[in-house]
């Protein structure tokens, strides 16, 4: 049987070994069989399609300088490409992670190929040959419009950042520049000072933020520091604080169980306040936010609940990374003052640097929940500083 | 009087601030429905509203005072970090008779071009 004809036959198979494969990635452990496969069966038939069109001496030439000829199957297996590489992408994939899956795509078939021992032909070399085209054909597309998407998310955090930022400068510079009238006022004095000093303290807190993704995104991990913690105090202390910033929304807190454990106590905080602080601006005002801790044998939950419009179920997997969630939008979206839209990523990179993870739940009956899992003795992910020697010779 | 719509607070007070100083009777409130029920008690010389509000946006609250027969002549000039030009030719669109751009002239430019647009001398 021709490899073409073989790869047609056996669809199935090889997206059986894809989706073992996908799911060996860490973001794919949890992902269903639909996300799991996404467009490896597109492209599969794609590429045997194309590997059955028919080729002049000229068109090999020029493909095999990665100069693709034009036609329906060599699209079609360019738009598959293309929309496998910006789901991989919206899920959270590295670029070697989407680059990793066309390696053992490619293995596959060429194994299961070889198992099926096919008799030999002459033609078999060419068969290879045009495999190997269709397949680095495919990678190429989807490496060009992974990056080109990337480029294009990076550049609308850049102006989503820097609008962001411009708001509490724009104070700052405005009662700044009222000091010489007001400066014998010192009630007015008084006033501008905690202004300049609200918004020096939103501009810090979207810095820090800014620092600690560009952090975990150069793979140190998120520094903890894991110490002995009772979540009610941190959980109560943040309930109060939101109920005193929001008079007009009804907060709830609720806790069950022993609620201690070893965590790191900024960085928690930091989290909830993160979670607490989405479902505020994102929730109906019609329901309350519940912040909800439940202690359990090994495990402690952190749960925070908010009513209203669910999240759209095709935006669920995308939600915790800042520069895909941006991309897709035509303007910048509005963030929380004092916010650039990160306290989601950093959320979940918090859960996973204690070992825990978040997860989401979002539907129109139900609201929608945030909930972290805390190891109770979490022993510290990642978490070595950036640069550090061990971390250069990784490099 | 001029009135400042913005949802971050701190901005809406310091406008007002750099507005009085500058000899104008002005007040800040940080929500679209605050404004349009002050808008119903007293019309301003002025509304300067933000594009950007997460529970009733710049463009939504413009849009509902030009479509209001009682409140189409209020003039409106928006005040926003958001440079789109969409947003821009959006809001002229629907009636808004300038579009001042956060940090970008000086404040006592700023004072004077809204004195203007008021047309209430300082």
């Amino acid at each position: 049987m021709r490899l073409a004809d073989f790869i047609l036959s056996n669809i199935e198979p090889v997206l059986a070994e894809w989706e073992i494969f996908a799911r060996s990635i860490s973001v794919g452990e949890h992902l269903d069989q639909l996300a799991l496969r996404d467009h490896a069966a597109q492209i599969l038939q794609a590429t045997a399609r194309d590997m059955q069109s028919t080729q002049t001496r000229a068109q090999r030439e020029r493909k095999s300088r990665g100069q693709r000829h034009t036609g329906d199957d060599s699209d079609a297996l360019d738009g598959a490409s293309d929309l496998h590489a910006i789901d991989r992408l919206g899920l959270g994939f590295d670029m070697l992670e989407v680059m990793s899956e066309y390696r053992a795509l490619r293995a596959s078939v060429l194994r299961l190929w070889h198992e099926s021992a096919p008799r030999p032909d002459e033609r078999d070399v060419d068969d290879l040959t045009r495999f190997n085209e269709s397949i680095d054909q495919s990678l190429s597309k989807g490496v060009a419009s992974y990056t080109k998407r990337v480029n294009q998310a990076r550049d609308m955090f850049l102006a989503i950042l820097s609008h962001d930022l411009r708001n509490p400068l724009n104070s700052i510079a405005m009662t700044g520049h009222m000091v010489p009238h007001i400066a014998s006022d010192p009630a007015e004095a008084l006033e501008c000072s905690q202004q300049i000093a609200r918004s020096v303290s939103a501009m810090e807190r979207m810095i820090s933020d800014l620092l600690d993704y560009t952090r975990t995104r150069l793979g140190a991990g998120m520094p903890v520091v894991p110490a002995p913690l009772d979540l009610k105090t941190v959980g109560r202390e943040l309930f109060e604080e939101y109920r005193t910033a929001f008079p007009k929304r009804d907060i709830e807190f609720r806790t069950e169980g022993d609620l201690h454990g070893m965590w790191d106590s900024d960085r928690i905080r930091q989290a909830i306040s993160n979670l607490l602080g989405n479902a505020v601006q994102h929730g109906s005002v019609d329901f309350p936010v519940v912040l909800s801790l439940r202690g359990e044998a090994e495990n402690v939950f952190v749960d925070v609940h908010n009513g209203g419009d669910p999240i759209p179920p095709g935006e669920l997997s995308r939600i915790f990374d800042p520069l895909v969630r941006g991309s897709s939008a035509d303007h910048p979206k509005k963030n929380r003052p004092g916010s650039i839209g990160m306290g989601l990523y950093i959320a979940r990179e918090v859960a996973k640097s204690h070992g825990g993870r978040i997860d989401v739940i979002s539907n129109t009956k139900d609201g929608t929940s945030f909930t972290i899992r805390l190891p109770r003795e979490s022993a510290p992910k990642a978490g070595q500083p950036i640069l550090d020697v061990e971390h250069i010779q990784k490099m | 009087m001029i009135l400042i719509v913005d949802d971050q607070k701190d901005i809406g007070t310091g406008l007002e601030r750099l507005l009085r100083y500058a000899g104008h009777e002005s007040v800040s409130v940080t929500g679209g429905a605050e404004a349009l029920a002050l808008l119903h008690v007293r019309k301003p010389s002025l509304l300067i509203l933000d594009v950007n509000m997460p529970e009733m946006d710049g463009l939504t609250i413009l849009r509902m005072i030009k479509e209001h027969d009682e409140l189409k002549d209020v003039r409106v000039a928006m005040y926003s970090t958001d440079t789109h030009p969409e947003t821009m030719t959006e809001a002229k669109r629907l009636g808004a008779i300038d579009f001042l751009v956060k940090g970008t002239v000086g404040f006592d430019k700023l004072a004077a071009r809204i004195s203007e647009l008021a047309g209430e001398e300082n």
